[in-house]
């Protein structure tokens, strides 16, 4: 997460990031309803020209764990068939408390201390303050937040390398004229 | 590779609308061809490329101009809240960064050779490669 400001308007900066880290309210169906028909709507929309870099992130995503990370094929087809789960469905709703309780328990498991680290880039003289509003927030995040100080080592799971490279050959059959061509290989070791 | 080979080869001879290479920030490297009528013999120019740099068949002049579209993203402006978060994401500094240029600027077209055989042709020859094509319904192709 990224937040820029001008200093004149910290306070407000500061607010927005204590209702997104330290309250994260996810229930509110209507409109989780609507972002996910509204993304939906876009990535159906952009397949076309998106090809290549499905494509190309698919190719990639075999060779080096870090290039999984940005794989984009995958998480795109769940989320559309997420999204005609939730358009076919005459009862919605708890498919969409369903969706806003699992936000809210990774959002538990994100914000924590030994997961969390802030970075600030601006004026030197202001630091002293930022500093403090930071400490403000994190004395907020840990009140609201009851994982807050729990250590959960189990979920560092994803290898930094794979043991072994998978090599794809895939060919994915789409409704255009023309081909995207991807090739990757390591590298460098 | 782009510019000397790929382009020539699958855009004006092929009829793709783009194609080109790059080295991935992850330490991939990546032969694409996008709006391609063809396949088979898109992957064919892939590989004649490598071949291509193998034979040192480019001047220092073409060299030279690589470099400098390499310099063109190397150099290029970043705003400091990316300069930051780069800094902090990734771990990257400006001793990094000028480490890198420098080594792009010592680039000769004998490293350029010793890449492309110790890791390119290699990973072709052995099959170490993944080729994902996504594409047209009605493309006649055999296997990837």
């Amino acid at each position: 997460m990224s937040i820029g400001f001008l200093e004149r308007n910290m306070d407000k900066a500061f607010d927005c990031l204590a209702e997104v880290l330290a309250t994260p309210n996810f229930d509110e169906p209507s409109q989780l309803s609507d972002l996910v028909k509204m993304e939906a709507i876009n990535k159906a929309n952009n397949i076309g020209t998106l090809g290549l870099q499905y494509a190309r992130s698919y190719a990639e995503s075999g060779i080096r764990a870090s290039a999984r990370s940005f794989e984009s094929l995958r998480s795109d087809v769940f989320f559309c068939q997420y999204a005609a789960e939730l358009l076919k469905t005459t009862r919605p709703l708890p498919i969409l408390t369903d969706a806003a309780l699992h936000m809210t328990e990774i959002a538990s498991y994100l914000f924590r201390e030994e997961n969390m680290e802030f970075a600030v880039h601006g004026n030197s003289r202001k630091f002293e303050l930022v500093k403090l509003k930071l400490e403000m927030l994190l004395n907020q995040i840990k009140n609201e937040n009851s994982r807050y100080s729990k250590k959960v080592p189990h979920l560092i799971g994803v290898p930094s390398e794979f043991d072994k490279a998978t090599y794809y050959k895939n060919f994915f059959k789409t409704p255009l004229t023309v081909n995207n061509c991807t090739e990757s290989m390591l590298g460098a070791p | 590779m782009t510019f000397t080979y790929l382009l020539p080869a699958i855009r004006e001879k092929g009829g793709a609308y783009g194609a080109g290479c790059s080295a991935g920030e992850s330490g991939t490297f990546t032969f694409y061809s996008f709006r391609d009528p063809k396949i088979q013999l898109t992957f064919e120019s892939f590989e004649r490329s490598i071949s291509h740099v193998l034979d040192k068949d480019f001047s220092e002049q073409q060299l030279r101009e690589a470099k400098m579209l390499t310099f063109q993203k190397l150099d290029k402006v970043l705003e400091p809240s990316l300069k930051g978060l780069l800094a902090f994401s990734r771990g990257y500094s400006d001793e990094h960064r000028m480490k890198l240029r420098l080594r792009a600027l010592d680039l000769t077209r004998e490293d350029l050779v010793a890449v492309a055989e110790k890791y390119l042709i290699k990973a072709i020859e052995n099959g170490r490669t993944s080729r994902v094509v996504f594409g047209s319904q009605q493309a006649p192709f055999n296997e990837l």
